[in-house]
C-alpha cells in the first residue's frame, strides 16, 4: 500500500456546517463556523474546514459551491510554515 | 415460529445492576464497574465464583476488562473483550458476549460499562489528548473536537434534506423528560416545556443546551448467560433475540454519501431477519440518544417511520408514555443520565420484566435496544431483546 498526493480543483459544496457558540474549552472565536465540504472529485469525500464569510455562517446553505482558501497559522514552535483550509463561495 | 436461527433466544439477559448516577463519583472506574457487576449478580442470583467472562467497551477512558476479572477473583477466565469504542459498540459488547456462551466458550459473562464521564474523562472533552482517531487531523486545526459539534454537523445536514424542525428535536427531549420524572434514578428531573427547550443557550447550532446528553459518573453492568441457565436464576430472563453489528458514517471518506441516513439502515434488516420479527412486532425501544436528533433519524433507519417521518411519529405521541412505541422510557441519555448506552439495555430488561414502576410500558414484550446509530465511529450495533414465555 503507498500513499499519494493528489491535486483536486479546491472546488466543493457545503454538505454541512456547524456555528460554535460554546467554546469547549478552546481558544476560539465565538461564534465560529465550521464546514464540511463535499469535494468535486467525489461525492463521498468530505472535508471540515474554516469559513471565510459570516462568523455566525447565515450566507451558508446546503449545496453552495464553495472554493478552498488557505490560511497560514502559527504553529506551537512559532513558526508560520502551516496552513489551514479557508472555503469561501465560489462565483462562477 | 420456529427458529431458525441459530443464534435466536440461545441466551439471555439475567441480571441488571447499576450503580448511582451523579457528576462526581468519588471512586475509580474499577469501583464503579465492580458494583455494578455486582448488583447484576445479586439480581440475578449468582456469585462472583460464576463468573467466567467479562465484557466492557470503553475509550482509554475506564478499567481494563481483565483487571476488573482479577479484582473479581476470577480464577479462570474464558473469554474477556475490551471492545474500543463508545456508543456504537454498546449493543455489541453484549452481543459478542452472548454469541461466546452460545458457542460454549463461557457460561456466564458479565458486561458493562464505567465512566466517570463528569468529574474524569469528559467524551472528546479538553484538556487531553485527542482520541486515536485518524480523522481528528483534519478536525482538530478548526476545533472541531467534541461530540457535539460532530453530531450537529450531522444532525444539520439530517434536518436541512428532512425539512426537520427546532421544535422537532424539541418535542424528542420532552417527551423523554417526561419519562423522566416517572423515574427516580433520572438525573433530570424538572418537567420540560417547549419555552424552556427553545429558550436553553444554543450550544453549537444547531444544538440547543437541551438537545444534548448528560455528563455521567455511573456504571451499569449485565449478566448474560444461556437461557437453560437463566431460567434456573432468581429473574424472568429477557432473551436475546437478536445481534447485530455494522457499519456507518466517519468523516471524511467514509463510502457513504447521504449524510441524514444513518449505519442502522443496513444493519436493521439482518437484524430483524435474525430475530424473524419485523418493526411491528417491537414494543419498546431504547435508542441510543446522545442528541436529540439520532432518535428521529433512528425511528426512520430501524423501519418504524418512512425516511422524514421520524417528527411527525414524535409529534403524534406514538414515541410517549402510553404511545404506540414508547422510547427511551427512562428518559434516555438526555434525562436519565449517560452510560454509553448500557443504561437504554437495563431498562430495556426493566421494561420486559415489567420492572418499570409508573413508566411500565403495558404488555411490553419486545424491546429494540440500539447503540449509536454510525455516525464518527463508523459502527453501530443493535439488540432485539424479548421476555421469556
Amino acid at each position: 500500500m503507498t500513499w499519494e498526493w493528489q491535486e483536486l480543483s479546491g472546488n466543493g459544496t457545503i454538505a454541512s456546517w456547524i456555528v460554535n457558540r460554546h467554546g469547549f474549552g478552546g481558544a476560539f472565536p465565538l461564534p465560529s463556523t465550521v464546514v464540511l465540504v463535499r469535494l468535486a472529485e467525489q461525492d463521498d469525500l468530505l472535508l471540515p474546514g474554516g469559513w471565510a464569510g459570516s462568523a455566525d455562517g447565515v450566507d451558508l446553505s446546503v449545496g453552495l459551491s464553495v472554493v478552498v482558501g488557505f490560511e497560514d497559522i502559527e504553529s506551537e514552535g512559532g513558526d508560520s510554515d502551516q496552513a489551514v483550509l479557508s472555503w469561501g463561495p465560489r462565483h462562477d | 415460529m420456529s427458529g431458525t436461527h441459530p443464534f435466536r433466544d440461545r441466551t439471555a439477559i439475567a441480571g441488571i445492576g447499576r450503580t448511582d448516577y451523579s457528576k462526581n463519583s468519588g471512586v475509580s472506574t474499577l469501583t464503579l464497574a465492580l458494583r455494578a457487576i455486582r448488583a447484576a449478580l445479586d439480581d440475578a442470583g449468582l456469585a462472583t465464583s460464576d463468573v467466567d467472562g467479562v465484557a466492557c467497551h470503553r475509550v482509554g477512558d475506564s478499567v481494563q476488562a481483565t483487571i476488573v476479572a482479577q479484582s473479581l477473583g476470577i480464577k479462570d477466565i474464558r473469554f474477556h473483550l475490551d471492545l474500543f469504542g463508545g456508543g456504537s459498540q454498546s449493543a455489541w459488547t453484549v452481543g459478542l458476549a452472548a454469541q461466546a456462551v452460545a458457542a460454549g466458550v463461557a457460561d456466564c459473562i458479565v458486561c458493562w460499562r464505567s465512566i466517570n464521564a463528569r468529574s474524569g474523562f469528559r467524551m472528546g472533552g479538553t484538556g487531553r489528548a485527542a482520541p486515536d482517531s485518524i480523522e481528528f487531523q483534519y478536525q482538530s486545526p478548526y476545533w472541531l473536537a467534541t461530540p457535539p459539534q460532530q453530531f450537529a454537523m450531522y444532525g444539520r445536514a439530517y434536518m436541512d434534506k428532512y425539512g426537520v424542525t427546532a421544535e422537532d428535536l424539541g418535542r424528542v427531549a420532552i417527551s423523554q423528560r417526561e419519562f423522566a420524572t416517572l423515574n427516580p434514578r433520572a438525573m433530570m428531573q424538572a418537567p420540560l416545556s417547549m419555552d424552556d427547550y427553545l429558550e436553553s443557550r444554543m450550544i453549537v447550532e444547531p444544538f440547543r443546551l437541551f438537545d444534548c446528553c448528560l455528563e455521567t459518573d455511573a456504571a451499569v453492568a449485565v449478566v448474560v448467560t444461556s437461557t437453560e441457565r437463566a431460567r434456573t436464576l432468581r429473574q424472568r430472563p429477557v432473551l436475546v433475540s437478536s445481534a447485530a453489528c455494522g457499519g456507518g458514517h466517519t468523516l471524511y471518506s467514509n463510502g457513504r454519501d447521504d449524510l441524514s441516513t444513518s449505519g442502522a439502515a443496513q444493519l436493521a434488516p439482518r437484524l430483524f431477519d435474525a430475530a424473524e420479527m419485523s418493526p411491528s412486532d417491537i414494543d419498546v425501544a431504547e435508542l441510543y440518544d446522545a442528541f436529540t436528533p439520532l432518535v428521529l433519524l433512528q425511528l426512520e433507519d430501524y423501519g418504524f417511520a418512512a425516511k422524514g417521518e421520524g417528527a411527525a411519529l414524535v409529534a403524534a405521541g406514538s414515541t410517549s408514555l402510553g404511545g404506540s412505541l414508547p422510547v427511551n422510557t427512562h428518559g434516555g441519555h438526555l434525562s436519565e443520565g449517560y452510560v454509553h448506552g448500557l443504561n437504554h439495555l437495563a431498562e430495556a430488561v426493566d421494561q420486559l420484566r415489567g420492572d418499570a414502576g409508573p413508566r411500565q410500558t403495558d404488555g411490553a414484550e419486545v424491546a429494540l435496544v440500539t447503540g449509536q446509530p454510525g455516525y464518527v465511529a463508523g459502527t453501530s450495533s443493535a439488540l432485539i431483546l424479548r421476555a421469556d414465555k
